[in-house]
């Protein structure tokens, strides 16, 4: 078997591979403004504009990443601003949290109270119940199971939000 | 007077050499400081650290070449990017400037290699007001930092390997999800080509950067979306240490590295990123490729300040393997509810017997059908599963609040005690009647149906470059397998999941028949099927699928082809892969042949294996080989 023969098919097979498996599904980063940015998910109602390509390792675009990963890094950026951080990380965790919601505890939940600046156990406590009220109303709603996760999480978010107003002084 | 002039005389001499060594003193002291400030500072410009801090390549050899940072204002000097002197002499230039402005200042752009200056020379510095530094690092509130592998994946050729990169750890372990991942990724434009993509990948174009994000969305990606189980482990560095490497992370935005698939990609360049704090290479100096379990296999056998690297792993499951622990768990009786409800036999409101468990064993069981029906939801009938999901949050509102505690059943282990990647075999191979011939196979990556099942798909396989030499009078190449990828996706027993699709891939050079010698030809290969467990370890398979081959002998140009077989794990030291095939060819002179296969590995080390394989189509052949992972 010669050299030339298996580099050959070896491009072609690896060419062959891409295409049968899969396509690189490169990060959709053509939001617009720094709102959609912020409120990646929520505001979207084309789900697959939500898939990220970690595996392709693309990183963040126009704010750059580095800027939200601190809420202190840059006061004046609205992306930095606790809302936004709550709500992208409702909207990205969305089926954990909710099955959280309906158990009353677990880790996401926990995140969530602490974003929301809600520290002590009673305000946590009555967050958790507002918001479980708050589900099961929409899950009573019949056509919670054909929404988008964008629009699940948007609710949760409005409920999680208002709640935490009203009970945590942080 | 001539005594006296001559005193006179000699005294002026005396004042003027005393005068002349007054001057001198310092002049030669000040060479000599000189001397000793530039000898210091020829040692940094060399020094492995400072090297690392300026992403030089060094060579297998010891030869320094230049940076792999591609970004011209990552570096002071014109010639920084080449000349680690240079770079070095210009960076405490721009330390010793007072007219920037605060964060704009060098000494903020580069806390790190102010860090690490500082603590490697004579040089200090005063502070410079940098808030957006120290508001980014928040150093004061970082307890560590870990290294965190995500298994390898078969939904994109980027994943196949795997994937790791940095986590930034907080002090309250309790904010976890909102700690900071450390990314390292290529830049791929949107909607890129396939070819494009390959050809890129592999042969260079990308431009990659390192990426701060919130750690939750890699598990919302990997652990929720790809279903793939994510391995921390957390690093014993020093105070100093750590605060070193996030101060040189700060550095690293908005710079551009080259990028490519098999070598300059996350494994080497965050792995790269420890050597500012240890010298330890965590990937193959001398291999075109660089995989990311190698990184955390080197890991386990680096000490750091006289203790172990790794100071605790960590496992954040996937919603399969949530389920698959919750179901392994649950007792008989649970777990035939759980199998009703996953054949849609049963709707749990309505269930007496549901119904009349216990309080706690509903819990359980809502909980566990939340997990399946998670994951489910992204499988074909997706709504179905929604709908259900939407019935289980409800009931699971009107229980009691809290988890329910079960007995563990989680068997994952970590990656680094699965099998070394690559594979080395040396053997014997005779057919029935003929002589026995001495072979060697080399198989680069990865894994296949025998290697041991940690931190892998189970019953999966993937080989690249998998090439076996035959030594007979000539050296030939017996068969070469470009790329084999092979997924039962067999995870549980009695669960609808089952359903999902079995497949195999393969493009491969292998001889068109066992009676010819130099009869090699090009095939590929793709199968779909179904598998089933058969107990815990073991599972069987069916599968049919078309072969496309080059024609030789008059052989034609593909065949239709089925496939059934059993591959698992009998005893801990004796793994089989079992499979009977029949060809229908497109050729009406070899119009079908039946052919069989049975493989045993025996031992169960990561480093090492026996293999007896029996193979017959036209004749029998039996093969022993001893074997080497490395």
């Amino acid at each position: 078997m010669k050299i030339k023969s298996i580099t050959a098919v070896s491009t072609l097979a690896l060419f062959l591979m891409i295409n049968t498996i899969g396509t690189a599904s490169a990060e959709n980063r053509d939001f617009k403004t720094a709102l959609e940015e912020c409120f990646w998910g929520l505001i979207l109602t084309d789900e697959s504009q939500r898939g990220l390509s970690l595996g392709l390792n693309v990183v963040s675009g126009a704010l750059g990443s580095y800027a939200y990963t601190s809420a202190t890094m840059s006061p004046d950026t609205f992306c930095a601003t606790k809302t936004a951080t709550t709500a992208k990380f409702v909207s990205e965790t969305y089926p954990r949290l909710v099955e959280d919601v309906s158990r009353g505890e677990g880790e996401f939940l926990r995140t969530a109270m602490q974003l929301t600046g809600c520290d002590s156990v009673a305000a946590q406590n009555q967050v958790s119940n507002d918001i479980r009220h708050g589900l099961a109303n929409d899950l009573t709603h019949t056509q919670y199971s054909s929404m988008q996760d964008a629009e699940k999480a948007l609710r949760l978010f409005t409920n999680l939000s208002m709640s935490a107003q009203s009970n945590c002084t942080a | 007077m001539t005594r006296g002039g001559t005193t006179h005389c000699l005294r002026g001499f005396v004042a003027l050499i005393i005068f002349v060594a007054g001057l001198a003193l310092p002049f030669s002291q000040l060479h000599a400081d000189t001397e000793n400030k530039t000898a210091e500072l020829t040692a940094l410009s060399l020094h492995p650290e400072w090297l690392a801090l300026l992403h030089y390549e060094v060579s297998a050899t010891g030869q320094i070449r230049k940076s792999y940072a591609q970004t011209n204002s990552y570096f002071l000097a014109k010639t920084g990017n080449r000349d680690p002197a240079a770079e070095l002499k210009a960076t405490l230039e721009a330390f010793s400037t007072t007219t920037a402005l605060p964060n704009q200042h060098a000494l903020c752009r580069f806390p790190g290699r102010r860090r690490w200056i500082e603590a490697n020379s004579t040089y200090s510095y005063a502070d410079v007001p940098c808030p957006e530094f120290n508001a980014w690092a928040a150093l004061d509130t970082i307890d560590s930092v870990s290294m965190v592998f995500a298994t390898g994946h078969f939904a994109s050729p980027a994943s196949f390997f795997g994937h790791n990169f940095l986590k930034i750890n907080k002090a309250n372990s309790a904010d976890y999800l909102i700690d900071t991942a450390i990314n390292f990724g290529a830049l791929i434009p949107p909607n890129e080509n396939p070819i494009t993509y390959l050809a890129t990948g592999i042969f260079g174009g990308y431009e990659a950067e390192f990426s701060a994000e919130p750690f939750y969305r890699f598990l919302a990606k990997y652990g929720e979306k790809d279903l793939r189980d994510v391995w921390e482990y957390k690093l014993a560095l020093s105070d100093d240490q750590r605060n070193l490497l996030i101060s040189h992370l700060w550095e690293l935005r908005d710079v551009q590295f080259p990028y490519y698939f098999f070598r300059e990609n996350c494994a080497y360049h965050i792995s790269a990123l420890l050597n500012l704090v240890v010298d330890q290479t965590f990937v193959p100096r001398f291999m075109p490729w660089a995989m990311p379990v190698t990184v955390f296999d080197s890991m386990m056998s680096t000490e750091i300040n006289g203790n172990p690297l790794v100071a605790d792993i960590e496992l954040h499951r996937s919603r399969r393997t949530l389920f698959q622990n919750r179901y392994a768990a649950s007792s008989v009786s649970l777990k035939k509810i759980i199998h009703q409800y996953s054949l849609g036999q049963v709707d749990l409101q309505d269930s007496l017997v549901f119904q009349n468990l216990s309080e706690d064993d509903k819990i359980w069981i809502i909980d566990t059908l939340l997990d399946y029906s998670a994951f489910m939801s992204k499988e074909k009938d997706g709504q179905v599963h929604k709908d259900n999901q939407q019935k289980l949050l409800l009931a699971r509102l009107h229980l009691k609040q809290g988890a329910v505690n079960q007995p563990d059943a989680d068997k994952s282990r970590p990656p680094h005690l699965g099998q070394r990647p690559s594979y080395t075999s040396i053997g014997v191979s005779q057919f029935e009647g003929g002589n026995a011939t001495g072979f060697l196979r080399i198989r680069p990556a990865y894994y296949d149906f025998l290697s041991l099942e940690f931190g892998r798909k189970p019953h999966a396989s993937f080989t690249l470059f998998d090439t076996q030499i035959n030594f007979t009078e000539s050296v030939s190449v017996a068969s070469f397998d470009l790329v084999s990828l092979s997924n039962l996706n067999t995870q549980f027993s009695n669960i609808a999941i089952d359903k999902a699709s079995s497949w195999q891939f393969r493009i491969g050079n292998q001889p068109v028949s066992d009676k010819c010698d130099d009869c090699n030809r090009w095939i590929f290969q793709w199968d779909l099927g179904k598998s089933r467990k058969f107990g815990q370890h073991l599972a069987g398979f069916a599968l049919a699928g078309i072969a496309i081959t080059e024609s030789r002998n008059q052989t034609g140009n593909g065949a239709l082809q089925a496939h059934i077989g059993l591959t698992g794990r009998l005893s801990a030291n004796w793994q089989l892969y079992s499979r009977v095939s029949y060809s229908e060819t497109f050729n009406r002179h070899q119009p079908f042949h039946t052919s069989y296969e049975l493989e045993n590995r025996f031992g169960n080390s990561r480093w090492w294996d026996i293999r007896i394989k029996m193979t017959k189509r036209d004749l029998l052949n039996t093969t022993v080989s001893a074997a080497i992972y490395w």
